[in-house]
Protein backbone atom coordinates (compact mmCIF):
# COMPACT_ATOMS: atom_id res chain seq x y z
CA UNK A 1 0.00 0.00 0.00
CA UNK A 2 1.61 3.23 -0.77
CA UNK A 3 1.74 6.53 1.45
CA UNK A 4 -0.32 8.99 0.17
CA UNK A 5 1.36 12.19 -1.33
CA UNK A 6 2.47 14.61 0.86
CA UNK A 7 3.57 18.59 0.60
CA UNK A 8 6.38 19.15 -1.78
CA UNK A 9 6.07 15.01 -3.29
CA UNK A 10 6.85 14.52 -7.11
CA UNK A 11 4.91 11.40 -8.27
CA UNK A 12 5.80 10.47 -11.92
CA UNK A 13 2.61 9.45 -13.91
CA UNK A 14 2.81 6.21 -15.86
CA UNK A 15 2.42 6.50 -19.75
CA UNK A 16 -1.59 5.27 -19.85
CA UNK A 17 -2.39 8.20 -17.20
CA UNK A 18 -0.55 10.86 -19.05
CA UNK A 19 -2.27 10.05 -22.00
CA UNK A 20 -5.70 9.69 -20.20
CA UNK A 21 -4.56 13.45 -18.77
CA UNK A 22 -3.97 14.77 -22.04
CA UNK A 23 -7.19 13.75 -23.80
CA UNK A 24 -9.02 15.26 -20.86
CA UNK A 25 -7.47 18.47 -21.33
CA UNK A 26 -9.49 20.86 -22.85
CA UNK A 27 -6.26 22.22 -24.67
CA UNK A 28 -2.89 21.60 -24.90
CA UNK A 29 0.56 23.61 -25.93
CA UNK A 30 2.78 22.87 -28.68
CA UNK A 31 6.57 24.01 -28.86
CA UNK A 32 8.39 23.66 -31.98
CA UNK A 33 11.47 25.42 -34.17
CA UNK A 34 10.69 28.09 -36.00
CA UNK A 35 14.08 29.34 -37.53
CA UNK A 36 16.19 28.41 -34.63
CA UNK A 37 14.06 29.69 -31.97
CA UNK A 38 10.89 28.21 -29.79
CA UNK A 39 7.67 28.98 -30.42
CA UNK A 40 5.07 27.62 -28.31
CA UNK A 41 0.60 27.95 -28.96
CA UNK A 42 -2.65 26.54 -28.11
CA UNK A 43 -3.97 23.89 -29.49
CA UNK A 44 -6.41 21.41 -29.32
CA UNK A 45 -5.34 17.81 -29.77
CA UNK A 46 -7.38 15.02 -30.38
CA UNK A 47 -6.51 11.35 -29.18
CA UNK A 48 -8.01 8.70 -31.90
CA UNK A 49 -7.82 5.19 -32.27
CA UNK A 50 -4.38 5.28 -30.41
CA UNK A 51 -3.04 7.95 -32.88
CA UNK A 52 -2.23 11.74 -31.66
CA UNK A 53 -3.30 14.57 -33.95
CA UNK A 54 -3.65 18.54 -34.13
CA UNK A 55 -5.72 20.39 -36.84
CA UNK A 56 -3.78 23.99 -38.34
CA UNK A 57 -3.36 26.12 -40.73
CA UNK A 58 -1.92 26.65 -44.08
CA UNK A 59 0.95 28.83 -44.27
CA UNK A 60 0.75 29.42 -40.57
CA UNK A 61 3.95 28.89 -38.77
CA UNK A 62 2.90 26.05 -36.92
CA UNK A 63 0.97 24.55 -40.47
CA UNK A 64 4.56 25.53 -42.32
CA UNK A 65 6.50 22.92 -39.30
CA UNK A 66 4.12 20.72 -39.47
CA UNK A 67 5.48 19.28 -42.99
CA UNK A 68 7.90 17.43 -40.33
CA UNK A 69 9.41 18.24 -37.60
CA UNK A 70 10.18 17.46 -34.03
CA UNK A 71 7.22 19.21 -31.66
CA UNK A 72 7.10 18.71 -28.00
CA UNK A 73 3.28 18.95 -26.37
CA UNK A 74 2.07 19.97 -22.88
CA UNK A 75 -0.74 19.94 -20.90
CA UNK A 76 -0.82 21.05 -17.50
CA UNK A 77 -3.77 21.42 -14.76
CA UNK A 78 -4.17 21.84 -10.86
CA UNK A 79 -7.05 21.60 -8.55
CA UNK A 80 -7.24 23.73 -5.41
CA UNK A 81 -9.03 21.86 -2.93
CA UNK A 82 -6.30 18.80 -3.10
CA UNK A 83 -4.06 20.85 -3.98
CA UNK A 84 -2.41 18.66 -6.47
CA UNK A 85 -0.83 19.86 -9.79
CA UNK A 86 0.38 18.00 -12.85
CA UNK A 87 2.15 18.43 -16.09
CA UNK A 88 2.61 15.93 -19.33
CA UNK A 89 4.83 16.35 -21.77
CA UNK A 90 4.97 13.72 -24.89
CA UNK A 91 8.06 14.69 -27.41
CA UNK A 92 7.23 13.36 -31.06
CA UNK A 93 8.07 14.08 -35.22
CA UNK A 94 4.89 15.13 -37.27
CA UNK A 95 4.31 14.63 -40.44
CA UNK A 96 0.89 15.74 -42.59
CA UNK A 97 -1.95 13.37 -42.55
CA UNK A 98 -2.34 11.47 -45.88
CA UNK A 99 -4.36 8.57 -44.65
CA UNK A 100 -8.42 9.80 -46.00
CA UNK A 101 -10.07 7.39 -43.69
CA UNK A 102 -8.55 8.59 -40.50
CA UNK A 103 -9.13 12.43 -41.76
CA UNK A 104 -13.06 11.67 -42.59
CA UNK A 105 -13.36 10.40 -38.73
CA UNK A 106 -11.28 13.02 -37.26
CA UNK A 107 -13.72 15.38 -38.98
CA UNK A 108 -16.58 14.03 -37.35
CA UNK A 109 -15.24 14.73 -34.13
CA UNK A 110 -16.92 17.64 -32.60
CA UNK A 111 -15.05 21.32 -32.89
CA UNK A 112 -12.90 22.66 -30.14
CA UNK A 113 -12.16 25.77 -28.75
CA UNK A 114 -8.66 26.53 -30.24
CA UNK A 115 -10.18 24.92 -33.73
CA UNK A 116 -9.40 26.93 -37.18
CA UNK A 117 -11.39 27.96 -40.21
CA UNK A 118 -11.91 24.51 -42.12
CA UNK A 119 -11.34 25.91 -45.71
CA UNK A 120 -7.40 26.52 -44.82
CA UNK A 121 -6.48 24.07 -42.23
CA UNK A 122 -5.50 20.22 -42.82
CA UNK A 123 -4.56 17.97 -40.31
CA UNK A 124 -1.24 16.88 -38.42
CA UNK A 125 0.02 13.51 -36.96
CA UNK A 126 1.93 12.89 -34.09
CA UNK A 127 4.51 10.37 -34.30
CA UNK A 128 4.56 9.82 -30.15
CA UNK A 129 8.55 8.56 -29.10
CA UNK A 130 8.27 9.92 -25.76
CA UNK A 131 5.54 10.70 -23.09
CA UNK A 132 6.23 12.10 -19.03
CA UNK A 133 4.53 13.33 -16.16
CA UNK A 134 4.52 14.11 -13.00
CA UNK A 135 1.67 15.06 -10.02
CA UNK A 136 3.18 17.32 -7.38
CA UNK A 137 1.13 17.99 -3.82
CA UNK A 138 1.79 22.23 -3.06
CA UNK A 139 3.06 22.55 0.19
CA UNK B 1 -7.86 48.74 -20.68
CA UNK B 2 -8.99 49.87 -24.50
CA UNK B 3 -9.26 46.61 -26.58
CA UNK B 4 -7.75 46.18 -29.95
CA UNK B 5 -10.13 44.90 -32.47
CA UNK B 6 -7.17 43.65 -35.03
CA UNK B 7 -7.61 40.53 -36.25
CA UNK B 8 -5.07 37.74 -37.39
CA UNK B 9 -5.46 35.50 -40.53
CA UNK B 10 -7.66 32.67 -38.49
CA UNK B 11 -10.01 35.12 -36.70
CA UNK B 12 -8.50 35.39 -33.35
CA UNK B 13 -7.96 38.99 -32.17
CA UNK B 14 -4.44 40.40 -31.86
CA UNK B 15 -3.99 41.99 -28.60
CA UNK B 16 -1.59 44.68 -27.94
CA UNK B 17 1.59 44.73 -25.99
CA UNK B 18 -0.15 46.81 -23.01
CA UNK B 19 -2.59 43.97 -22.65
CA UNK B 20 -0.28 41.21 -23.11
CA UNK B 21 1.95 42.59 -20.03
CA UNK B 22 -1.39 43.16 -17.94
CA UNK B 23 -2.47 39.28 -18.46
CA UNK B 24 1.54 38.71 -18.10
CA UNK B 25 0.98 40.33 -14.85
CA UNK B 26 -2.16 38.39 -13.61
CA UNK B 27 -0.79 34.86 -14.18
CA UNK B 28 2.07 32.77 -12.30
CA UNK B 29 2.36 29.51 -14.25
CA UNK B 30 3.81 29.58 -17.89
CA UNK B 31 5.40 27.17 -20.33
CA UNK B 32 8.60 27.94 -21.05
CA UNK B 33 9.73 26.67 -24.77
CA UNK B 34 13.22 26.59 -25.77
CA UNK B 35 15.39 24.20 -28.78
CA UNK B 36 17.61 21.70 -26.80
CA UNK B 37 19.80 19.64 -29.86
CA UNK B 38 17.56 20.58 -32.22
CA UNK B 39 14.51 19.68 -30.59
CA UNK B 40 11.84 21.79 -28.86
CA UNK B 41 11.77 21.46 -25.20
CA UNK B 42 8.48 22.41 -23.18
CA UNK B 43 8.46 23.01 -19.48
CA UNK B 44 5.83 24.17 -16.91
CA UNK B 45 7.23 27.09 -14.99
CA UNK B 46 6.68 29.61 -11.97
CA UNK B 47 7.36 33.41 -13.41
CA UNK B 48 6.81 36.82 -11.80
CA UNK B 49 6.84 40.01 -14.45
CA UNK B 50 9.62 42.35 -13.56
CA UNK B 51 9.24 45.19 -15.48
CA UNK B 52 8.97 44.56 -19.34
CA UNK B 53 11.08 41.38 -18.23
CA UNK B 54 9.77 38.06 -17.11
CA UNK B 55 11.27 35.92 -14.24
CA UNK B 56 11.14 32.45 -13.88
CA UNK B 57 12.25 29.53 -11.94
CA UNK B 58 13.97 26.60 -14.27
CA UNK B 59 13.63 23.30 -12.92
CA UNK B 60 16.50 21.58 -12.35
CA UNK B 61 17.03 18.62 -15.01
CA UNK B 62 15.25 21.29 -17.61
CA UNK B 63 18.09 20.95 -19.88
CA UNK B 64 18.12 24.93 -19.78
CA UNK B 65 21.89 26.01 -18.65
CA UNK B 66 20.75 29.29 -16.75
CA UNK B 67 24.11 30.67 -16.63
CA UNK B 68 24.02 30.66 -20.50
CA UNK B 69 23.38 34.47 -21.92
CA UNK B 70 21.57 34.99 -25.28
CA UNK B 71 19.84 32.13 -25.80
CA UNK B 72 16.59 32.08 -28.07
CA UNK B 73 14.11 31.51 -25.33
CA UNK B 74 9.70 31.55 -25.38
CA UNK B 75 7.10 31.66 -22.65
CA UNK B 76 3.50 31.13 -23.44
CA UNK B 77 0.42 31.75 -20.47
CA UNK B 78 -3.10 30.73 -21.55
CA UNK B 79 -6.29 31.05 -19.72
CA UNK B 80 -9.76 29.58 -20.96
CA UNK B 81 -13.25 29.55 -20.54
CA UNK B 82 -15.40 26.31 -21.18
CA UNK B 83 -18.85 27.85 -20.72
CA UNK B 84 -18.14 30.62 -23.12
CA UNK B 85 -15.60 28.29 -25.50
CA UNK B 86 -13.30 31.56 -25.33
CA UNK B 87 -9.51 31.67 -24.73
CA UNK B 88 -6.68 33.13 -24.45
CA UNK B 89 -2.69 33.08 -24.90
CA UNK B 90 0.42 35.45 -24.79
CA UNK B 91 3.62 34.10 -25.91
CA UNK B 92 6.93 36.02 -25.25
CA UNK B 93 9.92 35.62 -27.13
CA UNK B 94 13.69 36.20 -26.24
CA UNK B 95 16.83 36.05 -25.20
CA UNK B 96 18.37 34.65 -21.56
CA UNK B 97 19.80 36.36 -19.08
CA UNK B 98 21.51 35.13 -15.71
CA UNK B 99 20.51 36.52 -12.79
CA UNK B 100 23.75 36.71 -10.76
CA UNK B 101 23.01 39.72 -8.11
CA UNK B 102 22.02 38.14 -4.37
CA UNK B 103 19.48 41.05 -4.09
CA UNK B 104 17.73 40.28 -6.95
CA UNK B 105 17.73 36.42 -5.99
CA UNK B 106 16.53 36.71 -2.63
CA UNK B 107 13.88 39.14 -3.94
CA UNK B 108 12.60 36.52 -7.11
CA UNK B 109 12.39 34.02 -4.34
CA UNK B 110 10.05 35.97 -2.00
CA UNK B 111 7.97 37.28 -5.35
CA UNK B 112 7.67 33.96 -6.96
CA UNK B 113 4.50 31.83 -6.29
CA UNK B 114 5.27 28.25 -4.26
CA UNK B 115 3.23 26.22 -6.49
CA UNK B 116 6.29 25.29 -8.16
CA UNK B 117 6.32 21.76 -10.25
CA UNK B 118 9.52 21.09 -8.65
CA UNK B 119 11.42 21.25 -5.63
CA UNK B 120 12.24 24.63 -4.18
CA UNK B 121 15.81 23.84 -3.85
CA UNK B 122 16.50 22.22 -7.16
CA UNK B 123 15.63 25.66 -9.19
CA UNK B 124 17.38 28.69 -10.15
CA UNK B 125 16.25 31.85 -11.93
CA UNK B 126 16.49 33.18 -15.27
CA UNK B 127 15.47 36.29 -17.10
CA UNK B 128 13.61 36.97 -20.54
CA UNK B 129 14.64 39.94 -22.06
CA UNK B 130 12.24 39.74 -24.96
CA UNK B 131 12.28 40.67 -28.38
CA UNK B 132 8.53 40.53 -29.03
CA UNK B 133 5.46 39.82 -26.66
CA UNK B 134 1.93 38.85 -28.85
CA UNK B 135 -1.20 37.59 -27.86
CA UNK B 136 -4.54 36.48 -29.00
CA UNK B 137 -8.07 36.46 -28.04
CA UNK B 138 -10.50 33.80 -29.12
CA UNK B 139 -13.45 36.07 -28.59
CA UNK B 140 -16.06 33.74 -30.13
CA UNK B 141 -16.73 29.73 -30.63
CA UNK B 142 -15.23 28.49 -33.60
CA UNK B 143 -17.36 28.53 -36.69
CA UNK B 144 -19.29 25.48 -37.16
CA UNK B 145 -18.06 22.84 -39.89
CA UNK B 146 -20.52 22.44 -43.30
CA UNK B 147 -21.28 19.02 -43.13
Amino acid sequence: VKAPPRPGDLVEIGPTECLDLLASAPYVRIAFVVDDGPTVLPINLVLHAGGVYFRTAAGSKLGSAAASGRVAIEADGGDESTRVAWSVVIHGTVSILTDPTIEEELHALPDEPWALPDSRSFWVRVDVDRISGRRIVRP
Amino acid sequence: MERTTARDRNGLVVLGYEECLELLGEQVIGRIGFVDAGSPVIVPVNYVLDGATVVFRSPAGAKLDTADRGRPLALEIDGHDADTRTGWSVLVTGTTEPIDDADEVARFDRELDAWALGDRADVELVRIRPDRVTGRLLDAPAPVRAP
